[in-house]
């Protein structure tokens, strides 16, 4: 029923930039904060359109 | 309880239960529904140019595809108009009248459900919706419950049923029984589950316009009984109300059950959660970078989207001295069900290294946001 304008995402590493934790994205023209949680409807939005081929993650900054 | 209610098997036998009352659960929770009353609205109380997946009244959400290049503009907002024992409900007007735009447009108001949460009843058991009901425009609407197929996630039975308004401006109840559903697998999780839906129109000659009163089999969401389409709602200025909604297992309407805004605020919040002013525990772990943490009022459904409003001077960390401003977060870190991290990394902020702080919420438009909606 809802359809998600994604225009950007990109990776955040944790503190200790070992791994991504969250996702900094535009959605709808909001900034957002998403976490990497196949529950949360964001992230599972963002990751339909990366595997549908409509959205690429940037890489988190070193 | 009016006497004449009573059974009077049930007396003589001297045993009175629920079912010789005839007025199917009485005791326990009997609403499915979160915030049926329409009291709580954590993100704001009016919407002008109310849009797709947009809140006003919390676990309430707008749903249409198609106002686009028909001009159509619809406002939503908590409003004090109500029916007697209810002081809200929420409010949907035309404010631009320009129709539907095309075949299978529909302006919606609904709410969703967990699968954890609704699954097992419509297994095993009818369900009642009750509502209060408003509208300028008396006519046929749609409802719908929808349920999701567990292992799809998408849709997998549709219930349309229409009502009628029969008096303009008239506050008026609803009820609809649902019977068995018996074809999905049923979930028992924290997914998406179920949908509960009140349509103000939906426009024919499409595939959304000829389900059949009942069940149907379908992977279309939004779908109505043609009796129910074209009614003409965003045609003219029409105002639609709705509060005091009810989901009950059984066949039978029993009155609201009314929660405090406690416990109905509490319920809310584990899909949504606003935190608004004090302070915050947070780190200076350099000099140009705080972190902090937000702890949720409840568990939340899932680990949230996290969002900050931002603007000059809306936040700010102290170590003593003076205050370091700052004017928005830079992003999230780690976060579960419980908790979020937040982070500014800028050169608009500047203190001591690995150092403890406290961070405010400068002014009473800073506010920090946690979604786990499904």
């Amino acid at each position: 029923m809802e359809s998600m304008d994604i225009t950007s995402a990109k990776y955040v590493n944790d503190l200790a930039n070992v791994k991504a934790v969250s996702i900094t994205a535009t959605i709808d023209g909001d900034t957002l904060f998403v976490p990497l949680d196949p529950a949360n409807r964001h992230y599972a939005e963002i990751m339909r359109q990366v595997e549908a081929g409509e959205l690429t993650i940037q890489d988190a900054d070193d | 309880m009016a006497l004449s209610k009573i059974d009077s098997d049930g007396i003589v036998s001297g045993g009175i239960t629920a079912d010789s009352l005839n007025i199917g659960q009485i005791g326990g929770r009997r609403n499915l529904i979160i915030n049926g009353a329409q009291i709580v609205s954590q993100r704001q109380t009016s919407k002008t140019n109310f849009s797709n997946g947009d809140f006003v009244t919390d676990r309430w959400q707008h749903f249409t595809n198609g106002f686009g290049s028909s001009g159509t503009v619809v406002d939503g907002e908590q409003v004090s108009d109500a029916p007697d024992g209810f002081k809200k409900s929420m409010k949907i007007t035309v404010t631009t009248a320009g129709g539907l735009d095309s075949a299978d447009n529909y302006g919606a108001l609904g709410q969703k459900f967990e699968h954890q949460n609704i699954s097992q009843f419509l297994d095993s058991d009818s369900v009642t919706v009750s509502f209060y009901v408003k509208s300028s425009l008396a006519t046929t609407y749609a409802v719908i419950l929808e349920r999701r197929n567990v292992n799809t996630g998408t849709t997998g039975d549709v219930y349309v049923a229409n009502y009628t308004i029969n008096s303009a401006n008239t506050w008026e109840r609803k009820t609809i029984t649902i019977p068995t559903n018996s074809t999905q697998a049923s979930g028992d999780d924290n997914a998406y589950g179920a949908t509960l839906i009140f349509v103000q129109d939906l426009k024919s000659g499409g595939s959304r316009d000829d389900a059949s009163l009942g069940w149907n089999n379908s992977t279309t969401t939004i779908q109505i009984n043609s009796a129910a389409t074209d009614n003409g709602f965003f045609d003219s200025a029409n105002t639609w109300q709705i509060t005091g909604v009810q989901l009950e297992v059984g066949s039978v309407a029993t009155p609201f059950e009314h929660r405090s805004y406690g416990e109905e605020l509490a319920a809310c919040q584990r899909y949504f959660h606003r935190s608004i002013g004090g302070t915050i525990v947070g780190a200076y772990v350099d000099s140009n970078r705080v972190d902090a943490t937000i702890h949720f009022p409840t568990t939340m459904r899932a680990t949230p989207t996290m969002t900050a409003s931002s603007g000059t001077n809306y936040w700010y960390a102290y170590t003593g001295g003076s205050p370091d401003y700052f004017n928005a977060w830079s992003g999230a870190g780690g976060a579960s069900l419980n908790n979020g991290s937040m982070y500014v990394s800028s050169g608009e902020i500047s203190g001591p290294d690995n150092a403890g702080c406290q961070v405010a919420f400068s002014n009473s438009d800073s506010y920090f946001q946690a979604d786990a909606e499904l």
